[in-house]
């Protein structure tokens, strides 16, 4: 990571005009300061030989579990108080410890996300001169959940506190909860029909809301006339602030015991060990060298009803992915050649991509409870501006989903990653993962109120497969730690809708030796509805185009499509006692085709429709990949499988090349072992007699392009690489051995 | 408190045991208060041998080994059992074949188990570790789980109407597959039990249909009538599968105290606290008893004592748990992980950390930093120093190479500790790759050890915004007098104390309940921020409905049980939050029905007091009105319990009978010698100073420099420091 030196400044200080910070610094002071040593000599805060914690390693443990068990407490106080189900069900929280510039000393378990990206928010203060302009005092309370100053989207909202010792402040403590509703234009919280900033709904910009550790009577105001689940977000809020108290308190209490001017060293020293020890387990896990893969990214914006009318196309933006280790340690991702920004909801920032690579990072390599900033320190990102992935001005746009192409890159990312640790023989350590996924809708709830509804269960994903055993059947999202499902009965009390069922997709599996987790799709039928939209769903769904994440031969998982069946006859179904929808079946006969009605299939992101009683909403969210050749999977573990419905014969057959029956005497699976073999040396055989060398089907690739045969939204896909990059035009043409002059037909 | 020289085996009046998955241990007390505990090793094909022989053990010598010639409980007024057999019975699949039958769609609920299990009771560093997360075994399988079309919504309407065609087949299914045990759970059937009723009726007639095999139906509405289907479920089936079985063992065990001439029925611990005849029909609610036997303990201390703030410490071989007596009562919570996972279980909050004696201690080959855990070396190989194979240094072994343990006075003497090999292991795996000494190696990891402690007992309290200032400390569980010196250093605690009788204070709590039943069910009650009194007095008809419900079912109980209703105590609750949040406090109604708005206003109040005690200031907000989704009742009929005796205080100094002579222990970074006490020889009044170690058979205390230990009246030994002195 590049830590930005600030011009004119150096290591020299300077006296303080109103210094808040220790040794009479100014916090921008101090943030230049700690930028120059990092700069100056490679390690945090200029430190070169840690001693603090080196001389007393058992007073160091002591230190580092307080601030944990500080946290730990903080977050629960949050959990208590909050009204979100985000919150009670699925843990979409975290707190923090920082320095006073706003590095992450310790976080709490949790959604791991926010660690850089709250702290980029106190930077932010720091470098708008809040010292004087704003005002930092004890008690004080700021909110942001502005993208465009730092952080994932404006759903998630930070709570921030300073905590002063004696007239100094010593540290900062922030807090993250992720809304339901911030007052977006519909649904309310991650609109997918919007493209311009006004539609993402409120936002805070580092805004001083509170002091004496009260919240402003007009702030409270401002929320209950902007908000239509205003109480909920208050009560979030009141959450936040009260743990916040309680993290400040425990801090003080620290700090008699450990005595200030440890704290200070000791918190630092925690960031650079925690840098040493992230290069050390790079070095240990993974080899140095170049590893590459892509992204595509799938916008389709065409039919969502937005007013900034260029807005309204289809297209795809090309990432692609350059891993870089040396043999120092450092790891670089570099993003040459990731295709130019749009109007959509989707463009990642940096600080969004770095909050991708702090949660994939913590639970990859740094899960020992001691992430923090300096988990991140020996990684470093590489964005071309302009891309994709770093808007030249984010402010214009809409941000409600950014974590959609942040999840499509580190899940990848993750795929790179398991392949080092497969070269060192950590191959139980190997996986790749995709995001969570809900509903989303908005309209009056089933108790009359007009409001955004949206359940987001991060547990229905499968996890990938890992180099020695099958992925979790759902349970996989990698986005929080803490991935559930959350009760139905809760979930159908905050929406009008009935859960029609959570069976497993065996459809959804990234097969292979080992297979990937089976994926639950999302089946809800409206209930209780009062002139409601269904909204697309939490995550971007979007997808023509596999993502590559199977491993080792393994394949990659579903893909994710949605259905909207309108106008259905299930009230007849259900007067007649016939059977309803349940599940999604077999893909070449879903079950969904059983209904009468209008049957909506979208491989994309649905646009806002209007949806009614007994209607259905479905969400098939595909899977990660498999490990493996799944020729070779286990034959046990496949006569499980379809004990449990997570495959069926045709699966066992056509992609295991195994051969099963149902014992009717038995009612149980088994596995013809005989002539499985037979069939699996018969499928090895084809396999070798349909194989072109590589020299052949290079020539018959560049044929195409040539003649420009290629679809005309991959074409514009690699057009806009090549805008954004000479090094990617350069190599594309070199690879193909196309002409210099070669644009695929279209100027 | 007694002693066990002091027992009168012909005055016994309370018998109490605590069987857990290799030991039962059983206390005997008698009309004076003394007591005897006895240990057997637990015999899970018929437990009443394993009682049998922890109750001889505890007469000791007075017992003979034939049966013909037992000492006679005839005398004995209450026999409480409480144990784990039936949580293993379900864990280990030896309960009985369970086939649920739940909504269609939902069969794969045991394959999914809500994802939230697959890292329930993991530590950070596993929590983390995304590799790390498995889910435990499924409570049923996929094909004994069927499913039914049927509908109740979030109101408690029909939203779709029951299939009973799919019911009847779903039934004939399963008892083709020879379950035993049918268990219910559909959505929402706590608000309107039709649609299992209707179920059941159904089920019925098909199990007679096939020719009345023994299966019987279990329905979620009427066992745990609470929100949340998943936890829900897990407690049907844990009532389908253990809870018939266990009641077996419990009728042999019951069976075998009348050959000893015991009358009265058998009690068992429930895991709210309360005790039932093992005849209660909630069977499963005795499931968690096992860990809550020394909360009740303490509960009955704050009675005797006056005392009735305690932060109950109880720490064993392989965890640390935390439970709050406050204001005389213990907390409750509604939804336990326990096994990791979820039950929609009232059961009384212990707060559980894995940190026992026999957590590993290892040092990071990537950062060099001392590791704690994850895992314990447990009772078998058990720590290095048994020198049963295990080669990973425990915090055991630290404190055995410190002198802090005694090698030759380990459960009395019965197990012989090796010093040599524990200091071996310590020395190579952890002091020499740091470079350090191995005796500052150990004492730091038992610096760790009671900070990490001391963190989870201020974690406890500060998540619900108590002070220590407010509590005395109870340490007890075999180890638990070892290191509380270190656990409550830094705790401004009013008190902190332990008993002779650490080892066994979970049995001596459950000897220690009053019979108490306790009932739930949800409700639907809103008051706006500003209502009126007319709609206060509205909603409180509607309190008072659930109240009455509660009470009709409450007698119907007790008259089956053979008790008498004029002799309960009743103490309505109401479950209280703010309009929109995900959890509520359990609160106490201060008026018996809500007759007037000000009755109502009362219940309110009493809330946000205990809100405002709980959280901060700040976290309040009255203006989204109050939602009570839950009322609940409690009846309570005193029991016969242990009578603490309070003794006269002796001189300081104590007698020479209870000197054992003195040995060295490492403390502060060095090498210092320690006066030895016998702690059953210790009387009233006596004080030993620091630095001192009290041993008694199966616990022993450490007193450091600067500290003293005094007993008081009760035979309680308390802690304090030269600060608190002074």
């Amino acid at each position: 990571m590049t830590i930005q030196a600030t011009p004119g400044l150096d290591a020299t200080l300077s006296p303080a005009r109103d210094p808040i910070s220790e040794t009479g610094r100014t916090l921008a002071e101090l943030l230049a300061y700690r930028r120059c040593q990092y700069d100056a000599t490679g390690c945090y805060a200029g430190i070169t030989h840690p001693h603090v914690l080196n001389d007393d390693p058992v007073r160091a443990e002591l230190f580092h579990s307080r601030l944990l068990a500080a946290l730990i407490a903080g977050r629960e106080t949050t959990r208590m108080v909050s009204a979100s189900p985000f919150v009670r069900e699925v843990a979409e929280l975290a707190i923090g410890i920082y320095t006073p510039e706003g590095d992450n000393i310790a976080q709490s378990p949790g959604i791991q996300v926010h660690i850089r990206c709250m702290g980029e928010v106190i930077q932010w203060m720091i470098e708008h001169d809040y010292e004087h302009e704003v005002g930092i005092d004890p008690g004080d309370l700021f909110w942001c959940n502005d993208p465009t100053v730092a952080g994932m989207h404006p759903a998630d909202v930070y709570d921030i506190m300073p905590v002063f010792w004696q007239g100094e402040l010593v540290a900062w403590v922030c807090t993250v909860i992720m809304e339901m509703d911030i007052g977006a234009v519909s649904p309310g919280c991650m609109p997918i029909a919007n493209v311009e900033r006004a539609t993402d709904g409120m936002r805070f910009v580092a805004e001083k809301v509170g002091t004496n550790d009260e919240l402003r009577h007009d702030i409270e105001l401002k929320i209950k006339n902007s908000l239509d689940m205003a109480d909920i977000f208050l009560l979030d809020r009141k959450g936040a602030i009260a743990a916040n108290i309680r993290v400040r308190q425990e801090i003080c209490r620290i700090i008699d015991e450990f005595g200030l001017d440890f704290f200070k060293e000791a918190g630092r020293e925690l960031i650079e060990e925690e840098r040493r020890n992230q290069i050390a387990r790079i070095r240990q896990r993974t080899v140095p060298g170049r590893y590459r893969n892509v992204v595509p990214l799938e916008f389709y914006m065409a039919d969502q009803p937005v007013s900034w009318l260029p807005a309204r196309k289809d297209h795809i933006r090309l990432v692609p992915v350059e891993m870089r280790i040396e043999r120092d340690g450092a790891l670089v991702l570099d993003f040459e050649g990731a295709g130019e920004w749009g109007w959509h909801p989707f463009n990642a920032t940096p600080s969004g991509m770095w909050g991708g690579l702090a949660f994939s990072a913590v639970q990859t390599l740094a899960y020992d409870g001691r992430a923090n900033l300096g988990s991140l320190l020996p990684l470093d990102l590489r964005l071309p501006t302009g891309s994709v992935l770093n808007p030249e001005d984010v402010r214009p746009l809409a941000t409600a989903s950014i974590w959609a192409p942040v999840i499509d890159v580190f899940s990848l990312w993750c795929g790179m990653v398991a392949n080092s640790y497969y070269m060192r023989g950590f191959r139980e350590e190997m996986f790749t993962y995709r995001g969570g996924s809900g509903l989303q809708m908005a309209g009056y709830d089933q108790y009359g109120t007009r409001r955004p509804l949206l359940a987001a269960p991060t547990g229905n994903f499968g996890a990938g497969a890992t180099g020695v055993c099958d992925g979790l059947d759902a349970g996989g999202a990698l986005i929080t730690a803490e991935v559930d499902l959350g009760n139905t009965e809760i979930w159908e009390c905050f929406m009008p809708y009935l859960d029609l069922g959570r069976r497993f997709e065996p459809y959804s599996v990234g097969w292979g030796r080992f297979r990937s987790g089976a994926s639950i799709p999302t089946t809800a039928m409206l209930h209780r509805s009062t002139e409601t939209i269904a909204a697309g769903v939490v995550g971007g769904a979007a997808e023509y185009i596999l993502p590559n994440l199977g491993l080792g031969g393994g394949y990659p998982g579903g893909r994710r499509f949605n259905v909207v069946l309108r106008n259905t006859d299930i009230a007849e179904l259900i007067e007649r006692r016939a059977p309803l929808y349940h599940e999604l079946g077999h893909p070449a006969s879903p079950e969904f085709e059983r209904i009468d009605g209008e049957i909506l299939r979208l491989h994309h992101m649905p646009p806002p429709m209007e949806v009614n009683d007994h209607d259905i909403l479905i969400a098939s969210v595909g899977s990660p990949g498999g490990y493996g050749d799944p020729l070779e999977r286990d034959l046990e573990a496949l006569r499980i499988d379809l004990e449990e419905g997570l495959a069926d014969p045709e699966i066992a057959e056509n992609i295991y090349g195994a051969l099963a029956e149902l014992d009717p005497s038995r009612n149980e699976w088994e596995v013809d072992v005989e002539r499985t073999e037979d069939l699996r040396a018969a499928r090895r055989r084809e396999r070798l007699a349909r194989a072109v060398p590589v020299e052949d089907w290079w020539r018959r690739t560049r044929e195409r392009l040539v003649d420009g045969d290629i679809d005309a939204m991959l074409l514009e896909m690699y057009q806009s690489s090549m805008k954004m990059s000479e090094a990617f035009t350069s190599e594309f043409k070199q690879f193909w051995a196309l002409p210099d002059a070669w644009t695929g037909g279209v100027q | 408190m007694g002693k066990d020289a002091s027992l009168d085996p012909q005055g016994a009046q309370i018998v109490a045991c605590d069987a857990g998955g290799t030991m039962t241990d059983v206390i005997v007390v008698d009309r004076a208060g003394s007591f005897a505990i006895g240990k057997a090793a637990t015999t899970p094909d018929s437990q009443a041998t394993g009682f049998c022989a922890a109750l001889d053990d505890a007469f000791g010598p007075r017992a003979s080994t034939d049966p013909a010639t037992n000492v006679s409980i005839a005398g004995v007024e209450a026999c409480v059992y409480s144990g784990t057999s039936m949580l293993n019975a379900l864990l280990t699949g030896t309960g009985r074949r369970v086939g649920v039958i739940t909504h269609r769609g939902e069969e794969d609920i045991f394959l999914h188990q809500r994802s939230r299990q697959t890292w329930a009771g993991y530590g950070v560093a596993d929590l983390l570790h995304h590799v790390a997360h498995h889910r435990p075994r499924p409570l049923v399988s996929r094909r004994l789980t069927k499913g039914v079309t049927g509908r109740i919504d979030m109101f408690g309407v029909e939203a779709i109407p029951l299939y009973e065609d799919e019911v009847r087949n779903a039934v004939a299914e399963l008892l083709a597959e020879d379950v035993e045990a049918i268990a219910v759970c559909l959505m929402f059937s706590y608000l309107n039990p039709a649609h299992e009723e209707r179920l059941a009726e159904l089920a019925r007639e098909v199990i007679a249909g096939a020719g009345d095999p023994p299966v019987t139906l279990h329905l979620s509405h009427e066992l745990a009538p609470i929100i949340r289907e998943q936890g829900r479920l897990n407690t049907v089936v844990l009532h389908a599968a253990a809870a018939e079985p266990c009641r077996r063992q419990l009728l042999g065990i019951e069976g075998a105290l009348r050959n000893r001439d015991y009358r009265h029925p058998l009690q068992v611990l429930l895991s709210h606290g309360g005790v039932a005849d093992i005849r209660y029909q909630r069977l499963h609610e005795s499931t968690f008893s096992g860990p809550i036997g020394g909360l009740l303990g303490a509960r009955y201390l704050s009675s005797v004592t006056g005392i009735d703030n305690w932060v109950c410490a109880d720490m064993g071989g392989t965890s640390f748990d935390v439970g709050l007596i406050m204001g005389g009562e213990p907390m409750l919570d509604r939804e336990v992980t326990v096994t990791r996972r979820l039950f929609n279980l009232p059961t009384l909050v212990m707060d559980t950390v894995g940190a026992g004696m026999g957590m590993y201690v290892s040092i990071d080959p990537l950062t060099q930093r001392i590791t704690l855990g994850p895992g314990s070396a447990g009772a078998e190989p058990g720590p290095v120093c048994y020198d049963l194979g295990n080669e990973t240094p425990t915090v055991m072994d630290c404190a055995l190479v410190t002198g802090l343990l005694n090698p030759h006075n380990y459960l009395g003497g019965k197990v012989e500790l090796n010093t040599s090999m524990a200091l071996k292991a310590l020395r190579e795996k952890c002091a020499d790759p740091l470079g350090v000494d191995v005796h500052y190696l150990a004492e730091g990891v038992l610096d760790l050890v009671t900070s990490s402690l001391r963190e989870h007992i201020r974690t406890v309290l500060g998540t619900r915004g108590f002070s220590a200032a407010d509590y005395s400390l109870l340490a007890y569980g075999g180890a638990g007098p070892l290191l509380m010196a270190g656990y409550s250093s830094g705790l401004p605690f009013r008190g902190v104390a332990t008993l002779p009788s650490a080892a066994g204070f979970s049995a001596f709590g459950a000897a220690a309940v009053d019979l108490t039943h306790r009932y739930q069910k949800s409700s639907g009650i809103i008051v706006p921020d500003g209502a009126d009194d007319d709609w206060k007095v509205g909603m409180g008809e509607l309190v008072n409905l659930g109240w009455d419900e509660l009470e009709e079912r409450a007698r119907a109980d007790l008259s089956s049980e053979g008790l008498d209703w004029a002799a309960a105590s009743v103490q309505p609750l109401a479950y209280v939050r703010y309009g929109g949040q995900m959890e509520d406090l359990e609160v106490p109604s201060p008026v018996p029905r809500i007759g007037s708005a000000a009755d109502m206003d009362a219940l309110i109040a009493a809330f946000e007091a205990l809100y405002e005690r709980i959280y901060a200031e700040v976290a309040k907000h009255p203006q989204a009105g109050y939602h009570i989704l839950e009322l609940g009742l409690t009846v309570t009929i005193p029991k016969v319990k242990p009578r603490l005796t309070c003794h006269p205080l002796q001189d300081p100094t104590p007698t020479i009978r209870a000197v054992k002579g003195q040995r060295d222990v490492y403390h502060g970074r060095r090498w210092r010698p320690a006066p030895l006490y016998d702690m059953d020889a210790l009387q009233p009044g006596n004080e030993v100073e620091g630095m001192a170690v009290i041993e008694a058979p199966a616990t022993t205390l450490f007193v450091p420099p600067g500290h003293r230990v005094r007993m008081d009246e009760w035979s309680m030994l308390w802690l304090t420091s030269g600060d608190d002195q002074q």
